[in-house]
């Protein structure tokens, strides 16, 4: 080869300096989650004890134990986040159906229960004719559980939707596409359109008198104002006897900070037990 | 949700739901203002737990929605409004939970006033009237003495790791 061209390659090799990799690195810092929406290893709806009245017959030993045992469940199956009124659909084993597995989709009417005990009900409008069907969350007979549409309304009994006008909140396609929501960095929009109600003569049961008093539905206009005498009209606005009775409502704030503390022993705790590590590590 | 049947009810019924509120609202009242009240060992025993959950609740602050609805229920004069926000909420800063004393009296032993029942008296503690004739525990045994200073000790650290 020509010298001079050798020594061009040469003093080029010597100068040139390769430039470094850029690294993407995101320059804000990592978003804790929002307070409704905690990590669900650290707190679910279901972590909640129930109440108990006279206070000394509460055993937190057997509470932590139940919510180890669904830390246990959780690491088996992805069990996402939901709330009453959104869309799930759920397959479940069964020997007997085509494919041993069976399917059922359906928007969530509410959740209720501690630990493993914690059920949820779904609906959904098929042909015309409403179908529930109760699940425990952590059966163990429970497949695939997916979230279709994530949807958070301001009541968490959301029944009244059986005696919806318009059936069709509740008529879902079971081929739907799951809709991807929104990440747990942010607040989850809360629905607060309200329902029309069948006549009052068809109600399965007095939605007016429940409390809480269910918000995303209309319920004064199945009343004529002047017929109400205003003692009733007050009294089953405010039911204030359940309203009022401060013994008797559940002080939620102080358990969930001891919870959240616990559950960051948990983990630990489940692998000591199951034998996966010493206790000394 | 709601239950069907009231398993686990610890509370008596008092003649119905409504004027159940009303009488223990009456009663609520009238501990705030008196600061010693001498009734039925039922009711007493009642508005002990009301009481104490109604000082839980006003330790949240008067910026508190829960708070303020409640506390305009329950207290709706605001002369005792000002009584529990001013005069018991600091007296009761460091109290954990028991802020009532419930005293059990003597059964009548006259036939004719053996009907009205078990009496007692509900006072509020740190009252300025002149204390209760109650039994109280002997300071100079040994286990009280323990206990003292063990109590000592806990709230020396605890004002610790306050500071720190």
């Amino acid at each position: 080869m020509n010298m001079s061209l050798l020594r061009v390659i040469r003093r080029l090799q010597s100068s040139f300096v390769a430039p470094q990799r850029p690294t993407l690195i995101s320059t804000d810092a990592e978003k804790p989650n929002v307070e409704g929406r905690e990590d669900a290893n650290l707190f679910s709806f279901e972590y909640i004890p129930p109440q108990v009245q006279p206070e000394w017959h509460r055993n937190k030993l057997k509470y932590r134990l139940e919510r180890m045992d669904c830390l246990r469940r959780r690491q088996a199956i992805d069990i996402p986040e939901f709330y009453p009124g959104s869309i799930l659909a759920v397959t479940v084993a069964d020997n007997y159906a085509p494919g041993k597995s069976m399917r059922f989709a359906g928007r969530c009417l509410y959740k209720d229960g501690f630990g493993l005990g914690c059920k949820f009900v779904l609906r959904n409008v098929i042909d015309n004719e409403g179908v529930e069907k109760m699940y425990h969350l952590f059966a163990p007979y429970i497949q695939k559980v997916e979230l279709l549409r994530l949807e958070k309304w301001i009541d968490t009994d959301l029944r009244f939707l059986r005696d919806a006008a318009d059936q069709s909140i509740c008529e879902i396609d079971p081929n739907m596409q799951a809709e991807s929501p929104l990440p747990k960095t942010e607040e989850l929009p809360v629905y607060k359109g309200k329902i029309r109600l069948r006549e009052i003569a068809m109600w399965e049961f007095l939605y007016h008198k429940q409390w809480p008093r269910p918000y995303n539905a209309y319920l004064e206009e199945h009343f004529i104002e002047e017929e109400l005498i205003e003692r009733e009209k007050i009294h089953w606005q405010t039911q204030s006897h359940l309203k009022y009775d401060i013994c008797k409502h559940y002080d939620v704030t102080k358990i969930k900070a001891e919870i959240m503390d616990e559950m960051k022993d948990n983990r630990h705790r489940v692998d000591v037990a199951d034998k996966k590590i010493t206790a000394d590590a | 949700m709601p239950r069907g049947m009231p398993h686990g009810n610890s509370f008596r019924k008092f003649g119905g739901p409504d004027k159940r509120l009303h009488l223990l609202k009456t009663l609520v009242n009238a501990l705030i203002k008196h600061e010693r009240l001498e009734t039925t060992f039922a009711k007493a025993y009642e508005t002990q737990k009301y009481v104490e959950r109604l000082i839980d609740i006003t330790k949240y602050g008067k910026s508190n929605l829960y708070c303020n609805d409640m506390v305009n229920f329950w207290v709706p004069e605001e002369a005792q409004q000002n009584k529990l926000f001013n005069v018991l909420l600091p007296r009761y800063s460091e109290h954990s939970r028991k802020y009532t004393r419930l005293a059990v009296l003597t059964e009548w032993t006259d036939k004719d006033m053996k009907s009205h029942g078990k009496m007692a008296v509900i006072e509020l503690k740190g009252n300025p009237l002149p204390p209760l004739p109650v039994k109280e525990d002997n300071p100079h045994t040994l286990q009280n003495v323990l206990l003292a200073a063990a109590k000592q000790d806990w709230d020396y650290q605890r004002s610790n790791v306050k500071e720190n």
